[in-house]
């Protein structure tokens, strides 16, 4: 047997050992790995968005909130202006400017909790949006790092490669004859059994 | 009842009032009452949001550790990768020193 003979035996036995990685697996890391990371970008995007549409509402409200606090403010001032204008002792003016003051600590007190409780929402928002943005970036790298070995050239392809080259082979059409090898050799097998079990 | 409709029904009766030209103190606190309650209903408004601690985010804690694994794994094929070239060089300058033509 010549050396020539030797390697091509060698180029079709490594294959049924370790065959390289197939090109549909490669082609479907990669193309897997770069929608991962487009759909990524996407939905930061999406919750930048959502994000300042939130702070536009809570904005709004806000401005509302303080507005009505105003007018409230107004509304109890006239309140105690009259009150006042009717007050006959020192007692009762007392009694009036201190309603007044009371009153207005309570609608700003009110406003303070109210105003806190819409911006520690939307803060929950924010959290859950940002978790959500790393979780989904902890699979993209987990995808990357599959895809990285899935494409590299492994010790086997390397192997292959060279012997090949040295008969003049292509790898491709190597893998491929080997792959079609295996499925007829895998159809033989269920023939067989198939014919056993007849008998 | 809905709050909302509790609203307009306050706005109804205010506006009762301002068409009937009564300005007093039981107008200002129906006035009062009606813009606390609006407060209250924006406020409301942002309360769906605490549904947000509902939510649960996949468990990625493993994931962190096994990466690395993977990555160790590119690391040392790249080194067997790089020892299998240098053996296959070693091996095709020796058959070719042998006069194997290759």
């Amino acid at each position: 047997m010549s050396i020539r003979q030797i390697l091509i035996t060698v180029c079709f036995l490594i294959p049924c050992v370790g065959c390289g990685t197939p090109t549909a697996v490669r082609n479907l890391s990669a193309v897997q790995s770069r929608t991962m990371e487009s759909y990524q970008q996407s939905l930061k995007t999406y919750f930048n968005v959502v994000m300042k549409f939130a702070d536009g509402q809570v904005a709004a409200a806000n401005a509302i909130i303080n507005s009505n606090v105003r007018e409230m403010t107004d509304l109890q001032k006239e309140d105690a202006l009259d009150n006042l204008g009717k007050a006959k002792t020192p007692e009762d003016r007392s009694a009036a400017l201190n309603n007044y003051t009371k009153a207005i600590l309570q609608f700003r007190s009110t406003a303070e909790g109210q105003l806190q409780s819409i911006s520690e929402n939307v803060n929950k928002l924010r959290a859950k949006q940002e978790e959500m943005i790393s979780a989904y970036g902890e699979l993209v790298r987990a995808q990357k790092a599959l895809d990285e070995y899935i494409q590299m050239k492994k010790a086997d392809e390397v192997i292959l490669d060279d012997l090949a080259q040295l008969v003049g082979i292509n790898q491709e059409k190597l893998t491929q004859s080997v792959t079609d090898i295996a499925q007829i050799s895998q159809t033989i097998q269920t023939d067989i059994k198939s014919l056993q079990n007849q008998k | 009842m809905t709050i909302q409709e509790l609203e307009q029904q306050l706005q109804d009766t205010l506006d009762k009032l301002d068409d009937a030209g009564i300005d007093d103190a039981s107008r200002r606190k129906l006035k009062i009452l009606i813009l606390q309650l609006q407060n209250e209903i924006l406020t409301e408004s942002f309360n769906t949001l605490k549904d947000m601690d509902d939510v649960s985010v996949v468990d990625t804690s493993q994931i962190n550790g096994l990466v690395a694994q993977v990555e160790t794994e590119i690391a040392n094929e790249k080194a067997r990768t790089a020892l299998v070239e240098k053996i296959i060089g070693l091996a095709k300058t020796g058959l070719r020193a042998a006069g194997v033509a290759l």
